[in-house]
Order: C-alpha cells, then structure tokens, then sequence
C-alpha cells in the first residue's frame, strides 16, 4: 500500500470507529450511572436498552431546528460541526498499533496539542453566536478552563517526549515496547505526568469534576443553552470523543500503546483506552465539581510548577540514564 | 503542479482572511477572520516544509493570541451593539502607503537568494531546537526576561484595570467572600 | 512531504460529511413551526432585559496573558527535548537558566495574589 492509500484507508476506519465508540458510550455511561446510583437506565427499547441510542438519535432529529432571533446566525450554525472535526482530526496522529495509524507525524504530540487546543474557539464561539447570558458565561469559563489547562497539558505530555527523546507517537511507543511504560518507570515523574495530564484532559473536555462552564446549577446547560436537536447532538458528541481520544492518547504515550503479551497489539491498545475511557466515567459518577477559584488554583499553584519541575527530572533522567532504560 | 495549484489558492484564502479581518464592523468577526488567517498560515508553514514552526503557529498564534485578543474584546463596553466606524476617508494614501510596503518587500523577496520549493527535506525540531541552544542561545535566554516583563506588566495593569461596576467587585465591597 | 497529512485530511472530510449529513437529515425531518416567544432568548421564562455581551472580568484576559507566556515557554521545552542528550549538561543548563525568571514571575504573581480567580 501506498503511504496515500494507508493514511486514507485508516483515516477513514479509525475516525469512523471512535465516532462509533464515542456514541455506543452514550448507553454505556447511562446504564453504568444507574448502577451507580441503584437504578437501571434504559431498558425498554431493545436488549438491555441498546437501541435507545437509535431513539434517541431519531428523536433529535425530529427537533425542531431552532436559531434565535437575535443570534449570530452564521456562526450559530458553524461552531458545533467545528468541534467534532477539531476533535476528531486529533485521532489521525495516534497509533492504534504499528500499522493501524491514519498518520504517524514526525511532530505528533505537538499537533495533537495544538489540534486539540482549538477546541474552545467553536465551544466559544457557540456560546458567544447563542446571544445568551448562560450561553456566554458558560463559553468564557470554558475557555478560561481550556487555555489555563492546556499548559500542564502540554508539560506533562513533554515528559515523554523527553524520554523517548522524540515527539512521534510511534517511536515514542517503541521505546516503551524495548524498556518499560512510561507510567511504571522511571518510578516517579512518569506516574505524576500521568496523573497530570489525565487531570488536565478531563479538564480540556469540561468533564466532571471540572465542568463549571456548563454547571447546570447555575448556567442552565453553558454553551449548549440555545441549542436543540442535531446541533445539540453534535456538540455532546464532540465532548464525549474527546473524552475518548484524550484516553488513546494517554494509553499511547504513557502505556505504553500497543505494547503488550500474548495478544496482538491492536487488543492491547484498545483495551487500555477503552480502560482509561471507563475510568473517566466513574470519575464522572463520583465526584462533585470544584468551584472555579479552586479550579485555577489547582492549575497555576500545584499542577503548573509540578509539571515544570517533571520535565527536569525526566531530563535528569535521560541525561544520567539514557533513553527510557 | 499540484502543490503550486494548492499554494495559489491558499494564498487567495489568506489574502481573503485578512481583507476580512479589516473590514469587518463587529470586532469579534474581525479577530475570528484573523483566527482563520491564522491557520491558513500554519497550513502554509506545512506545505513549505516547516511543520514544527506549523505546531507553533496552531498552539501560540491561534490557541494564544486570539484567546487573548477575544477576552481583551470582551473588556470593552457594548463590543456588539455599536459597529466599529471602517474609516474609509482616506483610501487613497492608506492604498498608496500599502503599495509602497508591497513593493519594498516584493523587491527584497526577489533580491534574495532563496532555496528552491518545495524544499526535499522539511526542518524537523531537532535542528531548531540546536539552532537556538547554540547559535541563538543569547536570544533564547533574553526571551524569558521578555517574557518575565511581559507577566509583570500584566499583573500591574490587571490590578490597575480592576474596574468598580462589576457584580463580583460589588461582593467583595460588600463583605461578601 | 504533505503525503503524511491524508490521514489527517481524509479524518476532516469525513468529519465534514458526516456532520452535514447529521443537520442535513435534521433539516428534512424537523418541524419548522414559527412563533413569537419561540425565538426568544432562554431567560428562565422573562424576557430579555439587557444584552449578554457586556464587559467581562479583567481577570479572564490575565488568564489569557499568563496562558501566552507559559505557552511560548512550554513550546520551547519541545525541540530542546529531541536535541539536548546530544549537547549534554549544557543543554541541561541553558533550559535551566531559561526557567528561572519564569518560575520567580510565577512566584511574583503568586504572592501579589495574581493567580487567585
């Protein structure tokens, strides 16, 4: 094959494969979330209530598609297919195993960072077009959140990038297949950069307990305020893949991807994402959401000059150690 | 072929972007066309063969400027209702004035002697990253006195700015947390 | 040299399509029954009084200015991080050095309570 023809082959299944997982996860997280709180979710339509999703889905379709008078029309109409494709165009950088990848970027952490760092100006700009006072409020403080994160994000995802002494995602992945996961070694800066980078992820994503901008409590429902049917569907959806491809990169670059025993690497790499993907849900079931003092103090004061001080020690490391031993 | 026929039309894009960015009468139009210019010019970094500098341009230039020029849009007062006033008096001058720049820098394009496009090999962040360790390295360390300045400079003005009619400024004088 | 992309390209066209197809289908399906009020603003059942888009806290624009440092400083950590094995402790020291007056700026802020929200 071609390096054309494989970047458009696995371009197309990859993306047409999260969008799928990141829906499916819809009935996941709904079924999982009344366990959790002793109820049983959906149950009626299908088996165990799986083609709730399909009623669903029509269901938002046969909305009305609203646009308030005084919006920003056009940019109303933009801003929610803008953060599926932000959010999707990062899965092309990451490996799924050593063929299964849409394009493997000589800079692939830095175009997932600045990729993903796009995001909040579609969730900025739906709030801001909605001409709404919760719509707004909610858009600001997401991209407050986002850029204020993106910077232990973008530290903590530079510690691997150290110690593998190279920003693509697959050689990143090699080193760990020849020596160990970044997470278990060295003992240290590579389970704190986890941490960090996982923290700051479900930030990014507005996911629980980080999710003020849409803090139901107090903004109605944030940026998704004025939004109905299909324009609505399509931001969840954007929340809910990018939930899933911060996990997959997260298994890439710090579980080592698809390094593994006895099964293929394929199994491997989906089976940590899928993991990390349902850690973020019970995450979600369990915890309250912080206040937005307590959100920027999290980030500046602790996360901010740890993640600084990480980077060092991973240089220290390399530097008395060598790469990844 | 391909690649010029590409290069053309991003050019047009970008050129099209930026007419934008100065016509517009909403201000937040304005800094959302510069958002597109933006990233039409990190495509344009890509095709080039500068894909490092593309990430930098993505992360700093559209992640980081235009936030910062969106919330400093959202400083001022009633940056909706009134339009800004597109000046357009002095056309002539302002035309005369852009032609001269163009031909100055068309003629110290073209006195230059420039490798040809497109590039073979693309600069990778390894050897930017040995330029400035080596040969810019004074630079480098002067940036993060800049940037040092730069963080000061913000807390003193943000102190100052702190204006009176806000609801959170209101709590506070209220004794409220 | 721009091979590598379709990846990328091919994962934006199909995101373009399928949210076309997605409104697209909401668009034919979707009722379209018009009536004052409907159009309205969302505000809790009153109407809208004053305009949203009012002055915002100066607070956001100091996250946002913060954010551009730390981000050109996190950018630089990058290329160093491919090249510095190969020029040793110096390469150690120079990012070091680098550092400091960003980390005492931090500080700085810090305690003139800059960083609280």
């Amino acid at each position: 094959m071609t390096p054309l023809m494989h970047g458009f082959v696995w371009g197309l299944v990859i993306a047409t494969v999260l969008v799928t997982i990141a829906v499916l996860s819809i009935w996941f997280e709904r079924k999982f979330s009344a366990r959790m709180q002793s109820r049983l979710g959906p149950t009626l339509v299908g088996p165990a209530g799986i083609l709730q999703l399909v009623a669903d889905a029509l269901k938002m379709m046969q909305k009305e598609d609203l646009i308030p008078e005084k919006a920003d029309s056009i940019l109303f109409r933009l801003a929610p297919p803008f953060t599926v494709l932000f959010t999707l165009s990062v899965a092309a950088v990451i490996p799924f195993s050593e063929n299964v990848l849409a394009a493997d970027l000589d800079i692939g952490v830095l175009f997932m960072l600045a990729v993903g760092g796009l995001v909040v100006f579609p969730v900025w700009i739906a709030g801001w077009s909605s001409n709404n006072k919760y719509a707004l409020l909610g858009a600001m403080r997401a991209v407050a959140q986002g850029i204020a994160y993106e910077i232990p994000l973008v530290l903590s995802a530079m510690v691997p990038v150290v110690l593998a002494q190279s920003m693509r995602f697959s050689d990143i992945i090699s080193v760990q297949a020849e020596t160990h996961w970044f997470v278990i070694w060295p003992l240290g800066p590579g389970l704190i950069a986890f941490v960090i980078f996982f923290i700051c992820s479900l930030a990014e994503a507005n996911r629980i307990p980080f999710d003020i901008p849409e803090a139901e409590s107090e903004l109605v429902a944030g940026v998704t305020t004025e939004y109905a049917g299909m324009r609505f569907g399509l931001l969840q959806m954007a929340e809910y893949l990018h939930t899933l491809i911060a996990s997959a990169v997260a298994a890439a670059i710090f579980f080592g991807g698809w390094d593994g025993p006895f099964a293929p690497g394929l199994h491997w790499m989906v089976l940590k994402t899928l993991a990390l993907f349902f850690t973020i849900f019970w995450i979600r079931w369990s915890l309250v959401r912080f206040r937005s003092d307590q959100l920027m103090a999290l980030c500046w004061k602790y996360l901010l000059p740890l993640s600084l001080l990480l980077v060092m020690v991973a240089a220290l490391f390399v530097h008395y150690c060598g790469v990844g031993a | 072929m391909t690649e010029s026929l590409i290069f053309f039309a991003l050019a047009a894009f970008i050129l099209l972007g930026a007419v934008r960015v100065v016509a517009s009468r909403d201000l937040v139009h304005a800094v959302l066309w510069l958002a597109v210019v933006l990233v039409l010019t990190a495509v344009m970094f890509l095709m080039l063969g500068a894909p490092f500098l593309a990430g930098v341009q993505l992360l700093l230039y559209t992640g980081g400027v235009i936030t910062l020029m969106l919330f400093g849009v959202m400083l001022t007062r009633r940056h909706h209702e009134i339009g800004v006033e597109v000046d357009s008096s002095r056309r002539l001058p302002g035309a005369l004035g852009a032609l001269a720049l163009f031909g100055a820098m068309a003629c110290a394009i073209f006195r230059t002697d420039l490798p040809a496009w497109p590039s073979s090999a693309p600069v990778s962040a390894l050897e930017i990253g040995r330029a400035f360790l080596t040969d810019h390295l004074i630079a480098f360390e002067v940036l993060s006195i800049l940037l040092l300045a730069a963080m000061i400079g913000a807390i003193v003005l943000g102190r100052q700015s702190d204006f009176g009619d806000e609801p959170e400024t209101v709590y506070r004088k209220g004794g409220r947390p | 040299m721009l091979a590598e992309y379709t990846g990328v390209l091919v994962i934006l066209v199909l995101g373009v399509v399928v949210a076309c197809a997605m409104l697209g289908i909401h668009l034919l399906l979707g009722p379209r029954r018009k009536f004052a009020g409907k159009h309205e603003p969302f505000e809790c059942g009153e109407s809208q009084i004053v305009s949203p888009r009012r002055r915002y806290a100066v607070k956001f624009y100091m996250v946002a200015i913060l954010f551009v440092v730390f981000d050109v400083e996190a950018i630089f950590f990058y290329p160093w991080g491919a090249v510095f094995q190969d020029l040793g402790w110096f390469g150690f020291m120079a990012m070091f050095i680098f550092t400091i007056p960003l980390a005492i700026g931090l500080i700085y802020e810090w305690m003139k309570g800059g960083l609280e929200w």
